[in-house]
């Protein structure tokens, strides 16, 4: 297990590596860089003689060779300085720690609220199967689903921040009133927003779950030596249909970083899926790169941490 | 109620295998109810041009964000163009892109993922691998990478959503194909001499078919999404070309004055992934035999 868990942690640094490297070179050899978007956006570059195109590419780093340029970036990557970005010249390193934090308590609230409210969602509706609860929710699950989930968030905007002004528009905090509750006012929504597909998901997840344990033989053994059926379904059965909610659960931590773009936009919040569209659409390369990093790096954790909770919990799988 | 059932039955009981497909769609009500919206959703993307009541760029001063009425059964946005012009123009857009995304997804899927199963080996573990690693990104930011990278537009869009689906398709195409490969009737093709291609197109395909248009169905919703989402945030369709996205993303700023601006949109969006997922559902019941169809 030792060695098991060694080997795939070492695997990371060649992915890292090999991710960078594709990430850059891709970026680097589509047309259109960043220097066209100063010079105000593509078709702009009429405007001004190519000297100037020429000149902003020099100040960027961007003349030099392109392996030149990669094992400069890998480099100071190395030393934890992932550059700056060509529009705000901060440090990426900093602009990504400032929207963390916000990002975080969005979609982490989101993930919780979901997972606790769509487990005994699912357990009722496989104990109660074909019953009206169960309709209910199958159908609230489908409209989950189809639903635009900025719609959702545009619907809830309209309704509880214009129409009953319950709740503000947009941002994180107002100006000059940044404090707990001023944030947590403005979280209630984007919070709502993105919770609700997730209970979808999560709930017919586990519902199917718990039908497939409910339906094995160790169950029909508990219920013929008399086990309580209340016994039957927290003690023998949920243990067993948890373990593929953990799977799910731990698919969806990149999406605590890269996964709430649309709706962080839609509120206007301040965080990294707003800032990854902000810089793709100015192709701001070096916040792109920070980003992507990131995420892969939350990728392929999550994936580890998924395998390894595995092994944890359920006895019948062992890795070599 | 019940009598009508069993008169739909008995007039359809035909004896064979798309006879049993066909009653068991027909009884999934909500999946004909998604095949009736479809089925609007697609003429009128296709007849577009002649269904629009204005031209959907034409500005009209004197009718700026002006609410549903006679002229404009739809009202109007800020610079006075008809929401129900606009609205058609944008199915066109939005189901256009989406088909055409979904449609190369699930062509760069389908030979993806019956090579990983025939060939198998080295093919199949790197095929396999790469398919994990798009997978485990989040949907909404690999789209973003993507264009970021190769920059805004339809045609982008297009390729942005094919690199997204293609994946899911491969992996259930390999599934499929590896579950046929190893029943009798193939291995005796090729016990007496079928290439692996002729075992491809005559035996692993055509039964992989019905998994194949099920999942198209889904896919096209999920695409339908992701185009006006990235619509939406300014990096898909790019303004005055109307998608049910970029038309939320404007009504979205006159949300203080207006509702039909953001309301009709998202309806159009909302109703069409509905009508797809329902769509697919009753496509699943019909075609594969082993599923319980309910209802």
């Amino acid at each position: 297990m030792t060695a098991y868990v060694a080997r795939r942690i070492l695997a990371i640094f060649p992915m890292i590596l090999g991710i960078s490297l594709l990430l850059f070179l891709l970026m680097n050899v589509a047309p259109g860089g960043p220097e066209l978007m100063m010079l105000g956006g593509l078709g702009g570059e009429g405007f001004f003689s190519a000297d100037v195109a020429a000149k902003i590419k020099q100040d960027l780093g961007l003349d030099a060779p392109l392996h030149v340029q990669y094992v400069r970036w890998f480099g100071s990557a190395l030393r934890g300085d992932l550059g700056r970005s060509f529009f705000k010249k901060v440090p990426v390193l900093a602009l990504i720690g400032e929207k963390l934090g916000p990002t975080l308590a969005l979609t982490g609230s989101a993930l919780v609220l979901a997972i606790l409210l769509s487990v005994p969602l699912g357990i009722v509706s496989a104990v109660r199967q074909y019953s009206t609860f169960d309709h209910l929710t199958t159908t609230m699950a489908f409209l989950g689903i189809s639903i635009p989930n900025f719609w959702l968030g545009i619907l809830l905007i309209l309704l509880l921040a214009v129409r009953f002004d319950l709740f503000p528009i947009s941002g994180i905090a107002p100006y000059g009133n940044d404090t707990l509750v001023t944030r947590l006012h403005h979280l209630v929504l984007p919070v709502l927003t993105l919770t609700a597909p997730k209970i979808a998901v999560f709930t017919r997840f586990m519902r199917s779950s718990m039908l497939e344990v409910l339906a094995q033989d160790y169950i029909r053994t508990a219920r013929a030596k008399g086990v309580l059926e209340r016994a039957v379904i927290y003690r023998h059965a949920l243990k067993n249909a948890l373990i593929p909610v953990i799977t799910v659960v731990g698919l969806n931590l990149p999406a605590l970083i890269g996964g709430a773009a649309v709706i962080e936009s839609v509120f206007a919040y301040p965080g990294i899926g707003h800032l990854a569209v902000e810089s793709t659409r100015l192709k701001d390369y070096p916040v792109i790169m920070g980003i992507s990093m990131l995420v892969a790096m939350v990728v392929i954790l999550g994936n580890l941490l998924v395998d390894l909770l595995y092994a944890t919990i359920d006895p019948r799988i062992k890795y070599g | 109620m019940a009598e009508s059932v069993v008169t739909t039955r008995s007039a359809l009981a035909l004896p064979t295998v798309r006879g049993r497909a066909l009653r068991v769609f027909l009884k999934h009500r909500l999946a004909v109810f998604g095949l009736v919206v479809m089925a609007i959703v697609a003429s009128t993307a296709v007849a577009a041009p002649w269904l629009e009541p204005y031209p959907y760029f034409e500005q009209n001063y004197d009718v700026v964000l002006k609410p549903p009425g006679r002229d404009h059964l739809l009202g109007t946005d800020n610079l006075g163009r008809d929401t129900l012009s606009r609205m058609i123009r944008g199915a066109r857009t939005s189901l256009g892109v989406a088909s055409a995304g979904g449609g190369m997804a699930i062509g760069i899927g389908v030979m993806v993922g019956s090579v990983a199963a025939l060939w198998g080996g080295w093919y199949d573990y790197f095929l396999m691998r790469a398919t994990d690693i798009l997978m485990s990104i989040p949907t909404i930011f690999l789209a973003l990478l993507t264009i970021a990278i190769f920059g805004q537009g339809i045609s982008n869009l297009i390729w942005v959503l094919a690199l997204v689906f293609w994946p899911g398709t491969a992996r259930i195409v390999r599934a499929q194909c590896l579950a046929i490969r190893n029943m009798e009737f193939v291995m005796a093709t090729e016990s007496v001499g079928s290439t692996r291609w002729r075992i491809l197109h005559r035996h692993l395909l055509p039964n992989a078919t019905a998994v194949i248009i099920v999942q198209a169905t889904i896919f096209v919703a999920q695409a339908v999404l992701i185009e006006t989402s990235l619509s939406y945030l300014g990096v898909g369709a790019q303004p005055p070309l109307p998608s049910w996205g970029n038309m939320l993303n404007e009504g979205q700023r006159y949300i203080r004055e207006t509702w039909w601006l953001v309301i009709f949109p998202g309806a159009a969006i909302f109703l069409t992934v509905f009508a797809l997922n329902m769509l697919g559902d009753g496509l699943r019941d019909a075609l594969d035999p082993r599923s319980q169809h309910r209802l």
